[in-house]
């Protein structure tokens, strides 16, 4: 049995949290947080939308989501993220804008490194696919992007 | 990687624009019954989570005051000045606004609520950019049916 290997964006949330995504999940990062506009009774960690490229999307806020504190804005990034939507025959996408505190590390995940979720916050299995144990970070979840822009 | 967002539709209805504290919220400009003066409240009148309530066409209607959450408040500060009375069918519904806007001739691209955001009971359906502001996109059933699970 062959250790495949994937490529992937590391990133640190606002928190102390840290997780990845697939390389073709995220389109762009923002380096500063632009302007964005309150959405009453949306979801708190989801509470915001920006303009980006004439849409309307989403600033999602991880760490509220894991039960963090949100970061002071002056140390947002926003990397935008895609997954797909709908099934094969009428696919669309569905665009968010991830907070995060610095540029993500692109980096390679290998097969050998899967590991199993850290058992705090509870709320990482609902959100991530898989974990993997990085080097100096220990166990890194890799975030579910459909389980987070497409709620049940 | 091209990316198509959730499906957009472009609108030219007329809408109303009612501006709460910094929130907008856009309804049918055909379900605004009447403008009146929030001088003319009568606040002794108040029941039912209102501020109070205003008088048209020999009609009383009783006041809302939504904060930026669109909870229900009890005391209306001298800022908002105008009482928009919406209407459908036999149901009614006021609200205290700083201003209401009419939006014509304009053609907004109206975005569906994103999924991520979406809440059991919220009245916002949808959202749309208009030069640097927000609207909102509501109804007045939705926000009565809010206000009635609020108050």
């Amino acid at each position: 049995m062959t250790d495949s290997t994937g490529d992937a964006w590391l990133l640190q949330l606002t928190g102390s949290y840290r997780a990845a995504i697939g390389l073709r999940e995220m389109l762009y990062v923002l380096p500063e947080e632009p302007v964005s506009h309150l959405v009453p009774l949306s979801r708190p960690h989801a509470a915001r939308v920006m303009v980006w490229q004439s849409q309307l999307i989403p600033l999602i806020d991880l760490t509220v989501f894991l039960g963090g504190d949100p970061a002071p804005d002056a140390r947002r990034m926003i990397g935008i993220v895609s997954c797909a939507a709908g099934n094969d025959s009428k696919s669309t996408s569905r665009l968010g804008g991830l907070m995060i505190s610095r540029t993500p590390e692109r980096i390679q995940v290998w097969d050998h490194q899967a590991c199993g979720l850290p058992p705090a916050p509870a709320q990482w299995r609902s959100i991530a696919a898989s974990c993997f144990r990085h080097p100096d970070h220990g166990p890194v979840p890799i975030l579910d992007l459909a389980a987070i822009l497409l709620p049940n | 990687m091209s990316a198509q967002p959730a499906q957009a539709f472009a609108v030219s209805e007329r809408f109303a624009v009612l501006n709460l504290e910094s929130v907008a919220l856009l309804v049918p400009l055909h379900e605004i019954y009447s403008l009146e003066s929030a001088r003319d409240i009568d606040s002794t009148r108040s029941a039912g989570g209102s501020v109070g309530a205003v008088r048209s066409a020999d009609s009383w209607f009783s006041v809302f005051f939504l904060s930026d959450d669109l909870k229900p408040q009890t005391s209306l500060p001298d800022t908002f000045k105008v009482c928009a009375i919406l209407a459908v069918g036999a149901v009614t519904l006021s609200l205290a606004c700083r201003s209401v806007a009419t939006l014509e001739n304009t053609i907004l691209d109206l975005q569906p609520l994103p999924e991520c955001m979406r809440t059991a009971g919220s009245p916002i359906q949808a959202l749309a950019h208009d030069g640097e502001r927000l609207l909102c996109r509501t109804s007045m059933l939705a926000l009565a049916a809010h206000i009635e699970h609020a108050a």
